[in-house]
């Protein structure tokens, strides 16, 4: 049994290529995936690993090459067929229906309930899927009310109940607290111990040494290596991740730091929906600092920034740019003020996708000299700062009056921030800033944030990628249900300790 | 390893300027044969039919005046359409807001009969005074936007109807011409009629409409207030973000539409009718909206797609002379354009490329 496990793939993939216009996703792509393996596909963002996923889960047809699966090649036209032959797909942002419950987001879709359903005879049999899982959930309430690790425990069960044998997980840990990690880990070894095959999708190295047995590594759509898990070192695999050694914390020297630059002070902040974002909060940036604030995503950060820019006024408590007080000025006053910000939505909060480069450049700054003078747009002062910006941040673009939609991620994100420090900048307040950029353009972003330093700038870094918190924060701050947790210097900080104040579990009560 | 070959669509990231030409020129081109099936189903022969509108609308000296007459009002409507549509405030009262420029000139000229001012001061004052009316009848709906985020599309389409009654009530009454059997106001004063230009029936107000459009190009490429009306229109968060006042801007759009909308209404009985008279306007707000749209929100777009329409409707009249077919064949035209469009438009958006198989 063991021998016959090791000796006949599940999945073959067979030099599978596909483009979207001129970008090659997927450039030949080979591997072969194990019954019974836990098997990584390692990649940095735009390596091609959600395409690849989505050949093989029939949401996507490759342009050429074949996938095997149980030694047939499959021809799937979509998910629906891909189901029906036993692979099943966790999606990175969740597919559910949310004022719907557990049970109702299981069935949905599945043809064998029928077309009279039988909430209590399906809840029991998901019930059961879910206590031989160990995975504790309330089945009745609606989605909404869930946790996003509980929401991904009904994706999983979901999988489960409608019996797949291969099951694929987009980047599953990236809204997971660590403890909720652990947890899913133990599930898919239970999951493996049962026979079901795993395709892990993710980028981060650690998780790949923990959990699988093989993995494959993908670089710009092409397969680089398949590697047994038990060879490699996280070094070896980062290895291949970027094609030369990188060392994981950025070379930083030491900033003395000075005064405060951003001093948010008993801040209480509310949501659209009248509950509360953040919670009497109080952080102090200094000057040549960075403070990365830690937390699980929807626990007051987007209301936090938010506050900071000015465009939710808060309903008590102050901010303070420089020794001035900005608490409920409007967003142009404090940005004039000195507060530069990166928004977590590039696209939607950042820049203007119509727009030209030169024009989301001076977007926020358009009504300042030299830009624009008694109310008309100086178009050849605009068009040189923009040369300069394009130069000065190495921004890959056809010119000036390129729109911005056809620019890269990276390039945006450098559009992004020319455009913030390209005033006199007191503080930045940086939100997920290399959130989907591969690792040379995330470190040109901590590059251009230690100049900002040098400069005498604070920032306040907010990212749910602990990984980024510890490789460039002086301090960590960790915010839960809009509540301040603790700040630790980020050499007496450890994962662990972060990840429970994340969890909500501060020291005291944990044992 | 055989190479095979095989044609895919996939979708363009931006359409691009030459492409969006092309586009419109088909859908001009299939609009025509269309009709042409239509004529020719209805018993006509297409050729003379369409030589009758070709006729009518370019045939001579006369016939290119009345185009270019025909298409001063939508011309106004169109630009006062751009400048809220640019903002992603959806003005549909035009129409109203032409009734209302119109109503302020009318109310001026009845209040004060005695007014006795030189043309060249006269007729600018109230040129301004039909902008401030449809300014104002802008205003409502802007400001229960920007206030109360009340949707403009519902408040400007019922604005219009309570215009519509306001001045029918008006015409049938209090400002009604003594003894008159129709809804029209008496004569206005000689020095209040818009000049006429080169010894034509072309008046003076479709060289302001023409200003009006550069004046709006200006405004939307070269202003402070343009870049931000864009951005807001484009990306109200980032707008938001980047600390434009979206509220504003949507009350500011408003009232320049409005404003637009009013001029065109203004000139209308100005320069034509010489008196405010029912029905004086055939749907020019309504038919603003199509040559926004058709003119790619772009005034010089409106210049060249507002004396297209004009010169439709100018044909109209020439093809009822020369053949049977009634003049709403026009309408089926200028409808059948703005679904061809709208169709090639989306056709356009995706492009067939070969890809190669190696297998």
């Amino acid at each position: 049994m063991e021998n016959q496990k090791e000796n006949s793939p599940i999945l073959v993939v067979d030099s599978i290529t596909k483009s979207y216009g001129a970008l090659v996703a997927n450039d030949q792509v080979q591997f072969e995936v194990q019954k019974g393996h836990v098997h990584c596909l390692l990649g940095e963002n735009g390596a091609g690993k959600s395409t690849l996923a989505k050949c093989i889960y029939g949401a996507s047809k490759p342009d050429s090459g074949s996938i095997k699966f149980k030694n047939e090649v499959t021809h799937f036209s979509s998910p629906r067929e891909a189901i029906r032959q036993g692979i099943g797909m966790v999606h990175q942002h969740f597919v559910l229906a949310e004022p719907m419950n557990a049970v109702e987001n299981i069935i949905v879709g599945e043809e064998s309930t029928g077309a009279i359903l039988h909430p209590d005879v399906e809840t029991a049999k998901i019930q059961k899927l879910a206590d031989q899982y160990g995975l504790t959930l309330d089945l009745s309430l609606p989605v909404n009310q869930l946790s996003v690790g509980e929401q991904q425990w009904i994706e999983i069960l979901k999988a489960l109940y409608v019996g797949v044998d291969l099951l694929l997980l987009d980047e599953p840990t990236a809204l997971l607290t660590p403890q909720e990690v652990d947890k899913l880990f133990n599930i898919i070894r239970k999951m493996t111990e049962d026979g079901i095959t795993i395709i892990l999708i993710t980028h981060k190295l650690h998780e790949v040494m923990d959990i699988s047995q093989r993995v494959t590594v993908l670089r710009k759509g092409k397969t680089v290596a398949t590697v047994d898990t038990a060879d490699s070192s996280k070094a070896s695999l980062a290895e291949l991740l970027v094609g030369r050694e990188f060392d994981f914390r950025v070379n930083k020297e030491k900033i003395e730091p000075g005064d405060p630059v951003l001093e948010i002070q008993g801040l209480t902040v509310k949501r659209d929906n009248g509950t509360t974002g953040v919670d009497d909060f109080t952080l102090t940036i200094n000057q040549g600092e960075i403070v990365g604030l830690a937390g699980v995503s929807g626990n007051g950060q987007p209301e936090l920034f938010d506050a900071c820019v000015g465009v939710r006024s808060p309903e008590n408590g102050k901010i303070i740019l420089g020794g001035e007080e900005i608490t409920g000025l409007s967003p142009l006053d404090i940005s004039n003020k000195g507060l530069a910000s990166v928004p977590q939505d590039r696209l939607k909060q950042g820049l203007i996708s119509d727009f030209e480069v030169q024009e989301n450049l001076i977007l926020g700054i358009h009504g300042n000299e030299p830009y624009s003078k008694f109310s008309m747009i100086n178009w050849s002062k605009v068009k040189s700062h923009a040369e300069d910006m394009i130069d000065n941040f190495e921004i890959a673009t056809r010119g000036p009056d390129q729109k911005v939609k056809q620019l890269s991620g990276g390039n945006l994100q450098k559009v992004l921030l020319a455009r913030e420090v390209s005033k006199e900048v007191t503080a930045l307040v940086a939100s997920s800033p290399t959130r989907g950029l591969d690792i040379n353009a995330t470190y040109y972003v901590y590059k251009r944030f230690l100049d900002l330093l040098h400069d005498g700038t604070g920032i306040l870094l907010i990212s749910e990628d602990l990984d980024e918190i510890f490789n460039v924060s002086d301090r960590i701050a960790v915010i839960f249900n809009g509540k301040l947790m603790g700040i630790f210097d980020v050499e007496d900080a450890t994962r662990e300790k972060i990840g429970l104040l994340m969890a909500g579990v501060k020291e005291e009560d944990s044992d | 390893m055989t190479k095979k070959y095989s044609l895919r669509i996939e979708k363009r990231k931006d359409i691009g300027f030459a492409m969006s030409t092309i586009s419109i020129i088909v859908s001009l081109l299939v609009s025509l044969l269309v009709t042409a099936g239509v004529i020719y189903l209805s018993g006509a022969d297409p050729k003379v039919v369409l030589f009758a509108i070709a006729k009518g609308s370019f045939g001579g000296k006369n016939a290119i005046i009345d185009t270019l007459i025909k298409s001063t009002p939508i011309m106004l409507t169109g630009l006062a359409t751009i400048v809220a549509f640019r903002a992603r405030v959806w003005n549909i009262g035009q129409e109203g807001q032409l009734f209302a420029g119109a109503m302020a000139v009318t109310f001026v000229l009845l209040t004060f009969p005695n007014l006795s001012l030189p043309a060249y001061l006269l007729i600018p004052l109230l040129m301004i005074v039909s902008m401030i009316g449809g300014a104002l009848w802008g205003s409502i709906p802007g400001y229960l936007k920007s206030k109360f985020n009340v949707n403009e599309i519902i408040v400007t389409v019922m604005l219009n109807y309570v215009i519509l009654y306001l001045m029918t009530f008006l015409l049938n009454g209090p400002w009604q011409e003594p003894g008159s059997f129709y809804y029209n106001t008496i004569k206005f004063p000689e020095s209040s009629w818009l000049p006429l230009l080169f010894d034509t029936r072309l008046h003076l107000g479709f060289l302001v409409a023409v200003a009006m459009a550069g004046l709006i190009y200006l405004l939307m490429w070269k202003f402070k207030l343009g870049f931000e009306i864009r951005a807001t229109g484009d990306n109200p968060v980032a707008s938001t973000y980047k600390g434009i006042n979206i509220k504003r801007i949507s009350l500011t759009v408003m009232l320049i539409s409005g404003a637009l909308a009013g001029l065109a209404g203004g000139i209308e009985v100005l320069g034509i009718h010489h008196k405010l008279i029912y029905g004086f306007s055939s749907a020019f707000g309504f038919t603003g909206i199509l040559i926004a749209l058709l003119g790619r929100m772009h005034p010089v777009g409106v210049i060249i797609a507002s004396v297209f329409f004009g010169a439709l409707h100018n044909g109209a009249s020439a093809m009822q002379i020369y053949s049977d077919v009634p003049r709403s064949l026009v309408n089926l035209i200028m409808g059948l354009i703005i679904i061809m469009m709208l169709l090639w438009e989306a056709i356009f958006t995706y492009r067939i490329r070969r890809v190669e198989h190696v297998g």
